[in-house]
């Protein structure tokens, strides 16, 4: 997370997008107004796993965003009228090694904004990618048939899995 | 290394599912069917289900809820009976009673299995005689006026203290239940004289409620393995849910309210709560981790007053969420935490009466519920006819209901020490509220229950009669020779 960053000299190495934001600076009476042009603010919608209504649209956030900002986002730069605004900070996964299992590195950690759309908005998530289509039943029959003949082939030589599978 | 223990996991999986075929013969002995003919050879005949409608459960999952059921239905006694049903510590789904977020109403009267009605039900017109409420309401408006003047005039008179009262906070609060006391504590007693059930009754201030129960068509989240090819989640589709508040002020009595309508016929049997099509995270409901269950009605077991008159819940907190996301809002949430109060209420009760979420309830329990925060006033009247949630609308066709009435102001303004604006309709329903008497019903109220004559409320002495031991104190004889 762009937050736990603390080593500076891989700063400069880092996109502007995944970088901390800066300390806004203390104000004092009669200052001028300091106005951004371009925060470090981004905000990625995202397919949600499971279904959720019409009015709620999910997102990825940046992660020194909070519920305040991701209302103020979306109202005044998009013109989105907004009920309400839930984030949640999910931890990231372990990488782990696929033929031994041990842990050899860890995702980042994102946050999640779940917006809940103003009475009478709705929202679809379109369908970028059409040519990804489910696949059909004899292609899904396909798969299923090389898993098991993976597996059978796994269980016959079980004494042998570490040896590629050209010299078994 | 890994590939040896990977080797060692399947083998002890294996195992175990062999060990848990052979266990499920056992089961087919204990709830076995005996063959016509005497001394048969074969084996006696198991049902495909256990008796009762089960809906589109599995089998398999409808035998392991008789086993709980009949294991449940063994225990004699109130308490144990709670305590084996909330003693194991399992995942909960945590519905929250005072919830600001919006758009959650769909959710509690799903998970409650209610069914809101406008209007309230007819029993006030005819059970209460209605020229007496008139003449009530004309003798008491002065009163009540008298007693919002006086708990308004602080306020007015120390304007300072508006400035800490910001929406829905703790001092909003707390000048709200000032008013609300004194009213109910006026009418109580006004009211004592004309309705003798007043005078027996037990009155409760801050009291906590907690309730717990199993609803079906929320999916678990822990998918785990049964077999190699099916899951627990493709049979399994309830979950554990859990839910406590407090209410504000509370009045019971010895007898239960009569019911509002009949339990199994009309809108008790004929409505079909509709189901929602989204997890209840979407919702804002969390899980929480492995818990023990509560169950809370706000008194201890065996007390003499055991069924709730009335229900009185502060709404100030509403007041934020009326600010934030406007008033429609804030009504519904405020609905919300009437429906789901009554709810836990109703089912804590009906625990003490031997029923929980594995013994359906014999007959229907009724509670009445105020919503107010001093000012506004929503009436509901609640009947709790089942608690076998777990099962589909098909195993289950019983429904709980809840009739509310429009929101209504009980006055307009406080000015200079005066009430403008005085609504006697509000003070008339919150009276014929007060005047709705407790019945004896005329079957057992614990019908699951052994009877002891050893209960609390029917014990004359509670310390134990003190029996004297009286000493014989042989004399002792020397023997003089």
């Amino acid at each position: 997370m762009a937050s736990s960053l603390k080593d500076l000299r891989g700063l400069r190495l880092l996109p502007l997008w995944r970088r901390r934001v800066p300390r806004y600076p203390v104000y004092m009476n009669g200052d001028p107004q300091l106005r951004l042009t371009m925060p470090h603010f981004w905000m990625k919608m995202v397919r949600p796993e499971k279904e959720i209504p019409e009015n709620q649209v999910q997102f990825i956030v940046h992660p020194q965003m909070s519920v305040i900002d991701v209302k103020n986002y979306l109202e005044k730069v998009y013109k989105v009228p907004v009920l309400d605004v839930r984030t949640k900070v999910f931890a990231g996964k372990d990488i782990t090694q696929q033929a031994r299992g041990h842990v050899l590195a860890k995702e980042e950690d994102h946050k999640k904004a779940y917006v809940q759309l103003a009475d009478g908005e709705s929202f679809e998530f379109p369908d970028l990618f059409e040519e990804n289509k489910p696949a059909t039943e004899k292609q899904a029959k396909e798969v299923k048939k090389q898993e098991r003949t993976g597996l059978e082939d796994q269980r016959k030589h079980w004494d042998r899995l570490t040896i590629p599978t050209w010299f078994r | 290394m890994a590939a040896t223990m990977r080797r060692l996991h399947i083998c002890r999986r294996s195992l175990a599912y062999s060990q848990k075929r052979r266990s499920s013969v056992v089961s087919v002995e204990r709830v076995a069917i005996s063959n016509d003919e005497p001394n048969s050879l074969y084996p006696p005949i198991k049902t495909k289900y256990p008796p009762g409608t089960w809906g589109a459960m599995e089998p398999k999952y409808a035998w392991l809820w008789d086993k709980r059921r009949e294991e449940s239905l063994a225990i004699p006694d109130v308490q144990q009976r709670i305590a084996a049903l909330c003693d194991k510590e399992m995942k909960h789904l945590v519905v929250k009673v005072k919830d600001e977020r919006p758009r959650t109403l769909d959710f509690k009267k799903y998970i409650t299995k209610t069914h809101v009605m406008p209007g309230l039900p007819e029993t006030y017109r005819t059970a209460v005689d209605s020229s007496l409420l008139d003449e009530l309401t004309a003798l008491l408006s002065p009163l009540i006026c008298d007693s919002i003047a006086v708990e308004m005039d602080q306020l007015q008179r120390r304007g300072y203290l508006k400035h800490f009262m910001k929406a829905g906070n703790h001092q909003e609060s707390a000048a709200a239940h000032l008013l609300l006391r004194t009213i109910l504590c006026s009418l109580s007693a006004q009211l004592s004289g004309q309705f003798p059930h007043l005078l027996t009754m037990q009155y409760d201030e801050n009291v906590n409620l907690a309730a717990t129960w199993d609803r079906h068509g929320i999916k678990r989240s822990r998918r785990r393995m049964v077999h190699p090819e099916w899951f627990t989640s493709d049979i399994v589709s309830d979950q554990r849910v859990k839910a406590n508040t407090s209410a504000d002020f509370v009045l019971r009595s010895d007898q239960p309210l009569p019911e509002f309508v009949s339990h199994d016929s009309g809108p008790s049997t004929g409505t079909e709560i509709p189901a929602i099509n989204f997890a209840p995270h979407v919702y804002g409901q969390p899980m929480i981790p492995k818990e023990k269950s509560t169950v809370e009605a706000g008194y201890v077991c065996g007390d003499p007053c055991e069924f709730g008159l009335m229900s009185v819940l502060n709404t100030v907190w509403s007041h934020y969420s009326a600010e934030k996301y406007g008033e429609n809002h804030a009504q519904d949430a405020r609905l919300g935490q009437g429906v789901m109060s009554s709810f836990v209420w109703l089912a804590a009760q009906a625990h003490n009466q031997g029923f929980n979420t594995l013994v359906d309830m014999t007959y229907p329990l009724t509670t009445q519920t105020v919503l107010t925060d001093g000012q506004h006033w929503q009436f509901l009247a609640y009947q709790l006819n089942t608690m076998e949630l777990w099962k589909d609308n098909e195993g289950n066709h019983r429904a709980n209901l809840c009739w509310v009435s429009d929101e209504a102001k009980l006055y307009a303004e406080v000015v200079e020490g005066k009430v403008h604006g005085f609504n006697p309709d509000v003070l008339r329903q919150l009276i014929a509220f007060l005047a709705l008497a407790p019945a004896e019903r005329p079957y057992d109220l614990r019908p699951t229950l052994p009877p002891t004559g050893d209960e609390p409320k029917v014990r004359e002495q509670y310390i134990p009669v003190k029996t004297e031991e009286v000493i014989v104190v042989e004399e002792e004889k020397y023997i003089v020779e």
